[in-house]
C-alpha cells in the first residue's frame, strides 16, 4: 500500500494518470462497440465535440488556477450563441455572428469577474446567481423557439479549418501565457497561497482581471465553435458546463487551482469526457444514466485526489 | 515533612516533529497543592509538554501517570472529563454565541428538562461561574463577539474552573492578561492548589513565575535542565539556566561592528485600525534592528506594516533612498525588500509547491529569457540556493511541506536572499528551528549585515535579540516605548522591565 | 433603553419588512395597473401557497448554509423525493396527510444517506453536492422520465387548501424553531457554525451534527416540493444542473432572511423574509409581465442587493477609521 502511495507521490505519475486513463476508455469503449467507435464518423463527432469542451476547459482553468470556481460556463455559452444567432437574423452576416457571440461569452464571463473581484461577491455566489440570470436570459430572448442557421453556412463553416485553427492558437497561447511566462506563474501562487502570494508583490486584482480576460476569450471561442457545430440556436443550455468540470478533473487538474495546475489537462481531459459520453450512448445507455455515470465519476476522482480533512470542510470562501 | 501525594508524573516524555526533537527524555513529578512553573524559552518544549499532558496532541515515546494510573488521553475531551483542564494561548471561544452558551459548550444537554433546554438555566449557571471566578462585568446572554481578547479569555477560564479541575495547566496566557484578569487568575491557582488540587503554569516571564509558583522546573531546548523549589529561587540561576548556551562563542555575534549613519527605511507616526498608534522608527543601513516585546504588544503587525501588507491609515513608510512610499506589499517587492513571515506555512511558503516554485517566487524577472520564463535558469538559480544554504532534500521539486522546519525555513530565507533584497524584516525567524539551522540562520544575517544590507529581527525571544542586533526598540500597547543600543550592553533586567 | 422598548423596536423593525414590501408594490401596482396587490380570496391563498414552498426550502437551506455547506443538489434532492416517493405514495393510496407525512419521512431518509456519503468523503461539499445533483436529476428522470402528475390524485385538492397550508407553515415553525433553538443539536449547530474546531475540541461531534442537517434538509425540502407540485400540478425531470434554479431562487430569501434574524432569531426571520419576497414576487406577477422577465428583475435586485451588502461594511469601517485617526492624532500632542 505504501508502495502504491510512494509512486502517487512521484512527479510523472500525475502527468501520465489522465492520458493512461483516456487510453483505458478508448480501449473499453472500442471493444464494447466492437471498433465502431473508431469508424470515421464518430471519431470526427468525438473530435468536433472535445474541440468544443478543450477550449471551454482551457478557458476555465485560467480562473481554477487561482481558486476561484466559475459553473456558469454552460449559460454564457447558451447566451452567447443566442445573441449571435440573433444578429445573424438580422444581418445575415456570417463574421458578425461569430465576432458577436466571441465576444458575448468574453463579455459576459468578464461581469462575472467584475463581481466577484472588484465588487467582492464570493465567486460561488455569483457563478450560481450569474447562471440562472443568463439562462432566463436566453429563455426571454429565445423562447421555445429554435433557430436554424441556414445549411449551406453551416456546412461551409463546418468545412473549414476555422475551428482547428482557432483551437490550436488558443492552445499556444494559453499554455505559452499559462507555462512559460510570469503571468503563469503568479496565478498559480495565487491559487496556491494568496497570502503569500502577496508578500512577493502579487497584485490581486490586476492578476485576477488577466485570467477572466485569458478564460473570456475562450469561453468566447468555444460559443462560436458550438455555434458552427450544432448549427442551431435554442435557449437549452448545452452540457459543455458540466463536461467542463469532469474534464478538468480528468485532466489532471485540481479544481482548486495552486502548483498542480495545468492548462493543457484539459486537451485531454476533454478527449476522455467526451469519449465517456459518446461511448456509453453507443453501447445504449440512455442520457439520464449517462449523466449519472458522470456526476459518479466526479465524485470519485475529486475523492481520490483530495487532501484528507480532518474536520468538515467548510471553505466559506466558495 | 509531610510528602504530599503525586498527581501527575511525566517519565521520558520524547515528541518528535519530524526531525525536530522537540521533547528530550523530559521527566518530573507534580505533587497535589503544587503550584508548579514550567519555564523556558520560546521553543524549549514547555507547550509541548502541557498538550500531551492535556491529550492535545500524543507524546512520541514515554510514559505518564495521573492519579496513580497510566495516563494515556485519547484527546482533550478525555482529559477534561478526568479533571484536567488546560486555558490555551490562542482564542478559545466561538465569537458568534452567547457567552453562556461558551462557557457550557458541548455540555448542553445538562439543561434539559422535559426535551427542552432552558436558556434560563443555562442563563443561571453561566452567572454562578462567572462570579466563581470572579468576574461580575460581564452578561451571560451577551455574544462573545462583543468581548475583547482579554474577557474572552476570562470566559475561557470560567469554563474550565466549572469542571472543578484536580489540574489546571495555564499555558501562555497571562501574558495576554490584563492585570486585573491576572489577578483573578493567580487566586484561581491558589484556590485550585489549597484544595488539594495541582496547577502547571507554562510561561516565560520569570518573575511572574517566581512569585506564584512552588517549584519551577526549567526546559531548554526541548531538555529539562534543573528543577528548584521556591526557597533555591534565584534569578540569575534560573537565567543561565535558560540561555545556557547564549556564553558559547560565535552563536549569536560577538563583534560590535556599527552601522551606517544613512537611513534606509523610516516610519513617521504611522496607526493602523488595530494596535499600532504613532509608531516612528529608523532604519539605516547595514544595520540589525531588533523590535521586541510581549505577544500582542503590535510587533507582529508593525512588521506587516512596514512591508506594506496592512493598512497604515495616519503616517507613512518611507524608503529613504529612492524617497518612496511604502504604500502596498507590491511597492515594498519591487523596491528590493523583503518579509519572512511569522507564520511560516500561511505566509511565507507554498506548503504545496516545490522548493523551486517556492524559490523563484520573488524572482521570476531574474530567470526570464526575454518575456519568457527559462526552466534552465529557474533550476541554477534555485540550485545555487539549495548548495549554498545546505538544504537537506531530495532535489528541487521535492515539495515543501515534507521539509523539517528548519529547512522550510531556509527555503523561505533563500527565496529572500537569491533575490538580494537589500532592506529585509524577519519576524520571529528562528521559530520552530532546532539549534544547528538556527546557528546557520544568525550566521547568514551576520553575513546580510557585513554586505550593507538592513535587518529587522521581529522577535519574542530576548537571548535572540540580545545577541543578534545593533539596537532594540521595546513596544507596549502599540507603541515603542524604549531604545536599546548594542553599545551600551544590553541589560536583560532593563528590557524586561520595558516590556511589562 | 429598557428591555420593553428594545423588544417594542426589534418586532417593529422586523415587522417593517413584509410592510414596507407590501406598501412598494401596492403602489406601483395601483399606478401601472390600477389593481391591489392582493384582489381577493384566490390571491390570498396563492400568496400562502408559494409561501409555504418557499419557507420549507429557506430552512432547507438553513440547516447546511450557515455551517459553509453550500449544498447544490438540494434542487435534485426536492425532483427525487417529489417523482420517486409521491409516485409510491400514489400507488399505496394514502390520503393528503399520509402523503406529506411519507413524503417527509423519505425526504429525511434520502437527506440521512446524502449526509452519511458527504461526511464519509469529506470533500468540498459545493463540489459534492453538483456532484450528487447529477447522480441525483439521473435518478428522478430514470424513474420517470414523465415525471409524476398532481392532476386528480387523491388528497390533492386537500394539500392545496388553506388549513393544509396553514397547518403546515404553524408545524414547521414549531417543529423548527424546537430543533433549532431549544435542543442540543440546535446549540452545537450554532457552535460549529461559529469555529468548527474549536466545537469540536469542546466534545461536539461535527459529524452527526452535519449527518442530522442534511436529513434535515431533505425532509424540509420534501415539504415544499410536495406543496409546491399539488399547486402546479405536475413535476418534470431536468437535467443537466437544471435543479441548480431552486436554489438560486431561494438563495436571495435566505439572506435576507439571515440578516432579518439579527433582530430575532434564525426561524422567525426566515418566515419574514419569505412573507416579504412572496409578497414582492406577487406584486411583480400582477404587472403584467412575463414569468422570465419577472425572473429577471428578481435576480437584478438579487445581484445589487449583493453588491449592496458585501460592501455596505464600508461605511463603519470609514467612519471608525476617521475616528482612529482623529485619536492617532490627539495622542501626538
Amino acid at each position: 500500500m505504501q508502495r502504491i502511495i510512494d509512486i502517487g507521490r512521484k512527479r510523472w505519475f500525475v502527468e501520465i494518470l489522465p492520458v493512461f486513463i483516456l487510453l483505458s476508455l478508448f480501449l473499453i469503449f472500442g471493444i464494447q462497440t466492437k471498433g465502431v467507435i473508431f469508424n470515421r464518423g464518430n471519431l470526427n463527432n468525438i473530435l468536433e465535440q472535445a474541440l468544443i469542451t478543450a477550449i471551454a476547459t482551457i478557458a476555465v482553468s485560467f480562473i481554477y488556477t487561482t481558486g476561484n470556481i466559475d459553473i456558469s460556463i454552460g449559460s454564457i455559452i447558451c447566451v452567447s450563441c443566442v445573441v449571435g444567432g440573433r444578429i445573424f437574423e438580422s444581418t445575415n452576416s456570417v463574421p458578425l455572428m461569430l465576432l458577436v457571440t466571441t465576444i458575448s461569452g468574453f463579455l459576459l464571463l468578464n461581469i462575472n469577474g467584475l463581481l466577484s473581484t472588484f465588487l467582492k461577491i464570493k465567486p460561488m455566489v455569483v457563478a450560481i446567481v450569474m447562471m440562472t440570470v443568463y439562462q432566463a436570459i436566453a429563455t426571454q430572448v429565445m423562447g421555445a423557439v429554435i433557430m436554424n442557421i441556414p445549411f449551406n453556412v453551416v456546412n461551409t463553416l463546418q468545412e473549414s479549418p476555422i475551428r482547428m485553427v482557432l483551437f490550436f492558437a488558443y492552445l499556444v497561447v494559453s499554455v505559452i501565457v499559462f507555462h512559460f511566462t510570469k503571468v503563469g506563474r503568479q496565478l498559480r501562487l495565487l491559487g496556491g497561497n494568496e497570502r503569500c502570494a502577496k508578500t512577493v508583490g502579487i497584485n490581486r486584482g490586476r492578476l485576477l482581471l488577466i485570467s477572466y480576460i485569458m478564460a473570456g476569450i475562450g469561453i468566447g471561442l468555444s460559443a462560436a465553435c458550438t455555434l458552427i457545430r450544432t448549427g442551431t440556436v435554442s435557449s437549452v443550455s448545452p452540457t459543455t458546463g458540466t463536461d467542463v468540470m469532469l474534464a478538468t478533473v480528468l485532466g489532471g487538474m485540481s479544481i482548486f487551482g495552486g502548483h498542480r495546475s495545468k492548462c493543457y489537462a484539459g486537451v485531454i481531459g476533454a478527449l476522455s469526457i467526451v469519449v465517456l459520453n459518446k461511448g456509453l450512448l453507443m453501447i445504449g445507455v440512455s442520457n439520464e444514466i449517462v449523466q449519472g455515470i458522470r456526476g459518479l465519476i466526479f465524485i470519485l476522482i475529486v475523492y481520490l485526489t483530495s487532501e484528507k480533512q480532518k474536520t468538515i470542510p467548510s471553505r466559506l470562501d466558495y | 515533612m509531610e510528602q504530599k501525594e503525586v498527581l501527575i508524573e511525566v517519565k521520558d516524555l520524547c515528541k518528535n516533529f519530524g526531525e525536530t526533537k522537540a521533547l528530550r527524555n523530559v521527566s518530573f513529578s507534580v505533587h497535589k497543592g503544587e503550584i508548579r512553573g514550567l519555564i523556558g524559552e520560546n521553543g524549549s518544549g514547555k507547550s509541548t509538554v502541557a498538550s500531551i499532558i492535556c491529550g492535545i496532541q500524543p507524546a512520541t515515546s514515554g510514559t505518564m501517570y495521573y492519579k496513580g494510573k497510566e495516563w494515556t488521553p485519547k484527546n482533550a475531551i478525555e482529559a477534561q472529563q478526568s479533571g484536567i483542564g488546560m486555558v490555551v494561548q490562542e482564542t478559545g471561544t466561538i465569537a458568534n454565541i452567547s457567552i453562556a452558551e461558551n462557557i457550557f459548550i458541548g455540555d448542553y444537554s445538562r439543561f434539559k428538562k422535559r426535551g427542552f433546554i432552558s436558556k434560563k438555566e443555562m442563563l443561571l449557571q453561566a452567572r454562578k461561574a462567572l462570579e466563581d471566578v470572579g468576574i461580575t462585568e460581564v452578561l451571560p446572554e451577551m455574544p462573545t463577539r462583543l468581548l475583547d481578547f482579554q474577557n474572552r479569555k476570562m470566559v475561557e477560564i470560567a469554563r474550565i474552573m466549572k469542571i472543578n479541575p484536580e489540574l489546571l495547566i495555564v499555558d501562555e496566557t497571562t501574558t495576554a492578561l490584563s492585570q486585573h484578569g491576572r489577578e483573578i487568575l493567580y487566586k484561581i491557582m491558589r484556590a485550585v492548589a489549597d484544595n488539594g488540587g495541582s496547577v502547571i503554569l507554562v510561561s516565560h516571564d520569570l518573575s511572574e513565575m517566581m512569585e506564584h509558583c512552588s517549584v519551577l522546573t526549567v526546559l531548554r531546548d526541548g531538555i529539562m535542565v534543573g528543577e528548584l523549589e521556591k526557597e533555591d529561587f534565584e534569578e540569575q540561576t534560573i537565567k543561565r539556566m535558560l540561555v545556557g548556551r547564549e556564553l558559547e562563542g560565535n552563536y549569536y555575534r560577538n563583534d560590535m561592528e556599527p552601522y551606517s549613519d544613512e537611513v534606509v527605511l523610516r516610519a513617521d507616526c504611522i496607526t493602523t485600525m488595530e494596535q499600532l498608534m504613532n509608531v516612528s522608527l529608523e532604519l539605516h543601513k547595514g544595520e540589525i534592528l531588533g523590535i521586541g516585546g510581549l505577544s500582542e504588544c503590535g510587533m507582529h503587525r508593525l512588521g506587516h506594516a512596514l512591508f506594506g501588507l496592512e493598512e497604515i491609515i495616519d503616517g507613512a513608510v518611507t524608503l529613504v533612498p529612492k524617497g518612496i512610499k511604502v504604500t502596498d506589499s507590491e511597492v515594498a517587492f519591487d523596491n528590493k525588500m523583503g518579509y519572512v513571515s511569522k507564520d511560516r506555512e500561511g505566509e511565507s511558503l507554498e506548503r504545496n509547491a516545490s522548493i523551486l516554485s517556492n524559490i523563484i517566487s520573488a524572482g521570476y524577472d531574474l530567470c526570464r529569457v526575454g518575456p519568457f520564463s527559462s526552466a534552465r535558469k529557474e533550476r541554477e538559480y534555485v540550485r545555487k540556493q539549495i548548495n549554498q544554504l545546505s538544504i537537506k532534500c531530495v532535489d528541487e521539486h521535492q515539495i515543501v511541506r515534507y521539509l523539517s522546519g528548519g529547512n522550510k525555513q531556509k527555503v523561505v530565507f533563500a527565496k529572500w536572499i537569491a533575490c538580494d533584497v537589500e532592506v529585509v524584516i524577519l519576524d520571529c525567524p528562528t521559530r520552530g528551528v532546532d539549534v544547528g539551522v538556527k546557528a546557520q540562520m544568525y550566521h547568514l544575517i551576520n553575513e546580510m549585515k557585513k554586505k550593507g544590507k538592513s535587518i529587522i529581527i521581529i522577535s519574542e525571544e530576548m537571548s535572540e535579540l540580545r545577541g543578534m542586533c545593533d539596537r532594540i526598540l521595546i513596544m507596549r500597547d502599540g507603541k515603542i516605548e524604549r531604545e536599546f543600543m548594542r553599545a551600551d550592553g544590553f541589560d536583560e533586567h532593563e528590557i524586561i522591565e520595558c516590556m511589562i | 433603553m429598557d428591555k420593553i422598548t428594545f423588544n417594542i423596536k426589534r418586532v417593529l423593525f422586523t415587522l417593517s419588512f413584509p410592510f414596507f414590501a407590501w406598501s412598494a408594490c401596492e403602489i406601483i401596482c395601483r399606478i401601472v395597473v390600477g389593481a391591489s396587490v392582493i384582489n381577493n380570496a384566490v390571491d390570498f391563498r396563492n400568496l400562502l401557497r408559494t409561501f409555504v414552498v418557499s419557507f420549507a426550502l429557506t430552512l432547507a437551506m438553513a440547516c447546511n448554509l450557515p455551517s459553509g455547506r453550500f449544498d447544490m443538489s438540494l434542487g435534485s434532492q426536492q425532483y427525487v423525493i417529489v417523482i420517486v416517493s409521491t409516485s409510491i405514495a400514489f400507488k399505496l393510496g394514502l390520503g393528503p396527510i399520509g402523503l406529506i407525512i411519507w413524503n417527509i419521512l423519505f425526504g429525511l431518509a434520502l437527506g440521512l444517506l446524502i449526509g452519511g456519503i458527504f461526511s464519509r468523503l469529506r470533500i468540498l461539499p459545493m463540489v459534492y453536492g453538483l456532484g450528487m445533483a447529477l447522480i441525483l436529476e439521473c435518478v428522478a428522470f430514470a424513474a420517470n422520465a414523465n415525471g409524476i402528475s398532481f392532476f386528480g390524485k387523491p388528497g390533492v385538492s386537500a394539500i392545496n387548501s388553506l388549513p393544509f397550508i396553514l397547518g403546515a407553515t404553524i408545524i414547521m415553525l414549531l417543529v423548527i424553531t424546537y430543533l433549532f433553538n431549544f435542543t442540543k443539536f440546535g446549540y452545537s449547530k450554532r457552535a460549529i457554525e461559529g469555529n468548527q474546531v474549536i466545537a469540536r475540541d469542546a466534545g461536539i461531534n461535527i459529524l452527526t451534527n452535519c449527518i442530522i442537517c442534511y436529513s434535515l434538509a431533505g425532509g424540509l425540502v420534501a415539504i415544499a416540493g410536495t406543496f409546491e407540485t399539488a399547486y402546479k400540478g405536475s413535476l418534470i425531470p431536468v437535467l443537466n444542473n437544471g435543479t441548480v434554479s431552486v436554489i438560486t431562487s431561494g438563495l436571495l430569501t435566505f439572506m435576507l432572511g439571515m440578516f432579518i434574524s439579527r433582530w430575532s432569531n434564525s426561524v422567525v426571520g426566515i418566515a419574514i423574509s419569505t412573507l416579504t419576497m412572496k409578497i414582492l414576487i406577487m406584486g411583480l406577477s400582477k404587472l403584467m409581465l412575463s414569468i422570465s422577465i419577472q425572473n429577471l428583475i428578481l435576480y437584478i435586485i438579487f445581484v445589487i442587493y449583493l453588491i449592496i451588502s458585501t460592501n455596505s461594511y464600508w461605511f463603519e469601517y470609514s467612519k471608525n477609521k476617521k475616528l482612529r485617526i482623529q485619536q492617532a492624532h490627539e495622542m501626538r500632542h
